[in-house]
């Protein structure tokens, strides 16, 4: 069974490039949505096996979806990486806000499955489903 | 050929279908900052002006870098870093920024 990972970024190109690379480099089966509110609904009802979340988005953002996942029992225990273009001036320490790790845009679509895995700690052979 | 080149083959055309299917979208950040840039040499740029053209170039720092645009991303970078400044002396900096990443952008397009 491949691994799902919903992908939450209001930007469309950032959203399709991570889906291409996690489905054709990392074998990983991919869910979308383009905001907080859109992702905690998708996240509820799919239960996916992680979530990538862009910080910086219009009306919920990264910070205040993540919150509301950890707060929320069906969704809490779902790992979380968070996705941003700043490499300094985070609200909070990524360690302290309960998301696994922080991932830099842009990214390198052909090494982005490789580091979601080693943040995750999912071998290659556990996650490609084959 | 192995495995991985024959991958990284679909990739870069999936990327490449992306980057032209984002034309638009690209093209107006880059259309965003031109008029902040116009607003400030008038020394009429706004908070709002300065909040968009800022969110614009943190979104074409995060995109560009994707489609290889590396250098195109990281003086994207330097735009958003002087317009977080706010009314910062680095305000004089932000028209050339803008045109160089105009140039690095030039012909991107193109198939």
């Amino acid at each position: 069974m491949k691994k799902r990972i919903l992908i939450i970024d209001d930007e469309r190109d950032i959203r399709e490039v991570a889906a291409a690379s996690l489905e054709l480099v990392g074998g990983f089966t991919i869910l979308q949505e383009a905001s907080g509110a859109e992702g905690l609904t998708t996240a509820r009802r799919e239960r996916p096996d992680a979530i990538l979340l862009d910080l910086m988005m219009p009306e919920m953002d990264g910070y205040t979806t993540l919150r509301r996942m950890k707060s929320d029992a069906d969704v809490g225990g779902i790992p979380v990486i968070l996705l941003t273009a700043k490499a300094q001036g985070f609200g909070t320490a990524p360690e302290h806000s309960g998301a696994v790790g922080v991932l830099l845009k842009p990214f390198d679509p052909m090494l982005l499955p490789s580091q979601i895995r080693s943040l995750l700690g999912w071998s290659d052979s556990e996650t490609s489903g084959s | 050929m192995t495995g991985n080149e024959d991958v990284r083959e679909i990739v870069d055309r999936k990327l490449r279908d992306i980057w032209l299917q984002s034309r638009e979208i690209i093209e107006g950040r880059l259309a965003i900052l031109g008029e902040a840039v116009q607003m400030l040499e008038r020394g009429e740029l706004t908070a709002a002006k300065r909040a968009e053209a800022m969110t614009a170039a943190h979104k074409l720092t995060g995109s560009l870098g994707m489609f290889g645009h590396r250098k195109a991303s990281s003086i994207a970078g330097e735009i958003e870093a002087r317009l977080e400044q706010d009314a910062s002396v680095k305000d004089s900096d932000i028209p050339g920024l803008v045109k160089s990443l105009e140039r690095a952008l030039a012909g991107a397009f193109e198939e």
